[in-house]
């Protein structure tokens, strides 16, 4: 008898450990670490706008890589690193929490997935890199005249390449590529590049592209009347006649659905270039040029609609 | 014999000026791993508003763009080569060799008339009756990165000497003339020149030094060789994304033949003269459209030469020895008003100073003190039209303030199709020697003085008015632009000398209508071909004034690049009679042609181009003075880049 009144007061007990278990899981906030490359500047700007972005019951703990000590002891849901140096700093650290990557070049984010092992966290990232397929709807939309689109390459094989052929090739454009051979000078490159090609189009390859060999690059490229492409604002202001990027705030926003995505699904969704971008144009350095092109607002409009 | 007191003046200056810049250092990122400061870091703004070409169809005139690839094709020894590519442009070789260049006439040996600026700095000089001293410029042909040719009065943007035109030498930076270059030249007439230059980097800085030599022995039975010997250095430092300086260094000296053999009023000698330049420009970008510079320079030339006149038994020691200095200080603003308006001001401080015993006839330095205030509104008044109305407010210390204005109008219909309609008024300030000579000669075995020149003073400045209507028309699918000109320009207070002593005076006026075009075809990458003509009618109450310039002339130049490499130049002109002003002898007409071939080689890191250059391959004909015979000249060129 007493076995039988109590059977269903412990299957209840149970039942309602149970609900309770799960009521108390969903009340426990989630927890996100946030790990910026630097303290303050545009690292500090994008943690904020992504903490803007999160729910407000989510707990957002800010760290950077001078205090990572301090993630001791804590157990997010998630890490976020914002920027590469971040980035490396915790993919260095072996821990099962699934990190996101935001704010880093394509490339970076390859080598540090490169050198994981079974077992590593999971990871994802959100690139700055522009993808290839609309770098040369751009093009095609601002340029139309311009088929030959010239590549200045560092030593290094770049990763990519196959891909950007692939995506000229189904735009009709053609890709003429040259090496900075080691030892070699990028002018002397520069100079036997630039009579073969219609633009120039930048890409993040710091051994090539740095603030240190921009001057030249334009001034020669100006010269010979080709315009060039450039990946960020800075290029833009620089005097490249426009530029595709994502501002950090963009990176932010991003970085913030897919938080949340992963937050209710418990993993992280796949590493994506980014999902909003901007259009900046130099329309003094268009002039000069003799090239007429469309305001940014339309540029960026017409790109969106090919999406 | 360094101008010490200004120089000091100008280096505290420059420090100065680095002591206002000490803000952030460069940004330079070491190259390396790919990070986001790829995607995120500041950029030096690199093609800031003064170093943007502005399209020719916005231009408030016509110009004339003489860039390296056509520097190259053109077989040019020097700087006055290349302008014989300009509609419009008359030029020649006169007494002791001297360049003369003029544009439309009026012009003799000292080519007055227009101003050539070499990155802003103006070598003008005022000695005498004020003459562009070419033998200064200070770089080899290599060193320039284009040429722009402003034809037309142009005072409203470059001041009084900008009379009928501004001939703009730009050079390259130094980023782009990186490596070691190795250039000689020989050839028939005792040609022989070399050039060394080297461009390297210190820490920020991209520098480039440049050091040339050029000789000839001029035409044939004249006391006219020449020997010139320069060195120049430009420095381009970036001091952050937004600062940069510029640093300019040059020297020059030369001794060209002068005399006549057999004359006791100018008797055979050589003179020696040497200068130096320095001059700094900061510039500071304060946006794609907005920019702040700030230009200065020193520079300083003189002559040593002394000779003894003759009439039959008399004779006197002529002491031509002369010195001049000039000081400038120059600030430019650009920004844009609104998206339809973009204003160029600037402000411009200058002091000059020539000392010369024969000319003045005292060893006091005579000065010269000039301010000048200028602007110029471009605005977009409808997407086919723009306006350009500028002027020049200028204070000279000898002849007043005058205000030099400039009204243009383009009309753009279609893209590629552009009607100018324009008018400006422009002065020519009178020389120092036209305003204040005194030459006299002291005979040295009598108690006689001859006067020669007295200039009494007061004259007023040359004026021209001019209008123009113009048209170009640029169609990129067929690579054709054409630049028709259509002119009238009106000159008054022509400064002449009369009289024995002789004095200076506002005599004479003349009327120039006539019309210039130009046209480029650029069919393929290979080729390269080039049609000028031009007309020019001149009417006066002075005859040499009417004869002054060719009324014909044509120009055709091709260039084809062949097989392997070979490129291929012809220049043919067409210039009927004209005659300088000055001592300068009716030319009757004449043909030139001149023939290049280039054969480009490469040898591991070595480039480099032998080219042969055929100047006036046909028949002789004259240059200023009837018996100065131009004679085929043939040199060869050895270039080596390493």
């Amino acid at each position: 008898m007493l076995r039988l009144y109590l059977r269903p007061v412990s299957l209840s007990t149970y039942a309602l450990a149970i609900i309770l278990c799960i009521m108390a899981r969903a009340a426990i906030p989630a927890e996100v670490a946030i790990v910026l490359s630097e303290k303050g500047g545009v690292y500090s700007e994008v943690a904020d706008e992504m903490r803007r972005q999160l729910a407000a019951e989510t707990k957002v703990s800010l760290h950077d890589t001078a205090t990572l000590s301090s993630l001791e002891g804590s157990k997010p849901d998630f890490l976020v690193a914002v920027g590469a140096k971040a980035a490396q700093a915790l993919a260095a650290r072996p821990a099962p929490t699934p990190l996101l990557v935001t704010l880093l070049p394509r490339t970076a984010f390859e080598q540090l997935v490169a050198g994981r092992r079974r077992g590593d966290r999971p990871m994802s990232a959100i690139f700055l890199d522009q993808p290839f397929a609309r770098q040369l709807n751009l093009i095609r939309l601002a340029l139309p005249s311009a088929k030959r689109i010239g590549i200045l390459l560092g030593a290094d094989p770049h990763p990519h390449f196959y891909e950007l052929n692939i995506a000229a090739m189904e735009r009709q454009l053609h890709i003429q590529a040259l090496q900075v051979e080691k030892g070699q000078d990028i002018a002397w490159t520069l100079q036997r590049l630039l009579p073969d090609i219609d633009l120039l189009l930048a890409l993040p390859e710091p051994a090539v592209f740095n603030a240190g060999t921009i001057q030249m690059i334009l001034l020669s490229a100006y010269r010979q009347q080709i315009p060039m492409i450039g990946f960020s604002a800075a290029y833009t202001r620089a005097g490249a006649i426009l530029s595709l990027h994502t501002t950090p705030q963009q990176i932010a926003h991003q970085a913030g659905d897919m938080l949340r995505i992963a937050l209710s699904s418990g993993r992280l969704p796949a590493p994506q270039p980014p999902r909003e971008y901007q259009v900046s144009t130099n329309p003094h350095v268009a002039r000069s040029l003799g090239l007429a092109i469309e305001s940014e607002q339309r540029l960026l409009q017409r790109l969106q609609s090919m999406e | 014999m360094l101008a010490n007191k200004p120089s000091t003046r100008f280096a505290r200056l420059i420090l100065a000026q680095l002591a206002l810049l000490s803000t952030s250092v460069s940004l330079a990122q070491i190259p390396g791993e790919p990070s986001e400061r790829d995607f995120l870091e500041d950029l030096p703004v690199v093609l800031s508003a003064s170093r943007l070409v502005q399209p020719l169809a916005d231009a408030p005139g016509a110009v004339t763009i003489i860039d390296r690839d056509l520097i190259k094709a053109s077989g040019a020894r020097e700087v006055v080569d290349l302008l014989r590519l300009v509609p419009g442009f008359q030029v020649g070789t006169a007494y002791f060799s001297t360049p003369a260049v003029a544009y439309h006439g009026l012009a003799d040996e000292y080519s007055r008339h227009v101003q050539v600026l070499v990155d802003g700095r103006s070598v003008y000089s005022p000695y005498f009756l004020g003459s562009i001293t070419w033998n200064s410029l200070r770089l080899s042909l290599d060193d320039i990165e284009r040429i722009e040719v402003l034809r037309g009065s142009n005072s409203a943007a470059y001041g009084a000497n900008a009379f009928m035109g501004v001939i703009n030498i730009i050079t390259r930076p130094a980023s782009l003339s990186q490596g070691a270059r190795l250039s000689t030249t020989h050839g028939n007439q005792g040609i022989s020149d070399q050039v060394l230059r080297y461009g390297g980097k210190l820490g920020a800085m991209d520098y480039r030094i440049t050091a040339g030599k050029r000789s000839d022995s001029g035409f044939e039975n004249f006391n006219d060789s020449r020997k010139l010997e320069y060195v120049a250095f430009r420095g381009d430092l970036r001091l952050n994304p937004r600062d940069e300086l510029q640093l300019h260094v040059g020297a020059s000296r030369n001794s060209n033949g002068a005399g006549f053999a057999g004359s006791q009023g100018d008797p055979l000698r050589t003179p020696e003269e040497g200068g130096h330049h320095l001059h700094a420009v900061w510039k500071r970008a304060l946006g794609p459209d907005e920019e702040l510079s700030v230009s200065a320079y020193h520079m300083h030339d003189a002559a040593q030469e002394d000779y003894i006149v003759r009439a039959g038994p008399l004779y006197a020691n002529v002491d031509a020895d002369r010195q001049m200095r000039r000081s400038h200080l120059e600030l430019q603003h650009i920004f844009r008003l609104n998206p339809a308006a973009r204003v160029v001001w600037g402000f411009e401080q200058r002091h000059e100073s020539v000392a010369s015993k024969l000319m003045f006839d005292t060893t006091d330095r005579l000065s010269i003190r000039l301010r000048r205030l200028f602007g110029n509104l471009e605005w977009r008044l409808a997407p086919m039209l723009l306006l350009n109305a500028g002027a020049m407010l200028e204070k000279h210390s000898i002849t007043g303030t005058d205000l030099a204005p400039r009204l243009m109008l383009n009309f753009q219909p279609l893209p590629g199709q552009t009607l100018r309609l324009g008018a400006t008024t422009a002065y020519r300030t009178p020389s120092l020697a036209e305003e204040r000579a005194d030459v006299k000669y002291y005979v040295a075995n009598a108690p006689v003085v001859v006067p020669k020149y007295l200039a009494r003073g007061g004259l007023q400045p040359e004026r021209i008015r001019s209008s123009e209507l113009s048209y170009l028309g640029e169609f990129p699918s067929i690579g054709l632009t054409a630049d028709v000109r259509l002119f009238h320009e009106n000159v008054s207070h022509i400064i002449d000398k009369t009289g024995n002593p002789a004095n200076f005076l506002n005599r004479w006026g003349a009327l120039l209508r006539g019309h210039e075009s130009q046209l480029r075809w650029k069919p393929t990458p290979d080729t390269l071909v080039l049609l000028n003509h031009s007309r020019v009618r001149i009417e006066s109450e002075d005859q040499r004034n009417v004869d002054s310039a060719p009324r014909r002339s044509t120009m055709l130049f091709l260039s084809q690049k062949l097989p392997l490499g070979l490129q291929l130049s012809l220049a043919h002109y067409w210039i009927s009679e004209y005659q300088w002003l000055g001592w300068s002898d009716f030319l009757p007409k004449h043909r030139r042609l001149d023939v290049r071939l280039g054969l480009p080689f490469q040898s591991g890191p070595v480039k480099g181009e032998l080219a042969f250059v055929t100047q006036n391959a046909q028949d002789p004909y004259s240059e200023f003075r009837a018996d100065y015979v131009f004679k085929r000249r043939t040199f060869a060129t050895l270039s080596l880049e390493f």
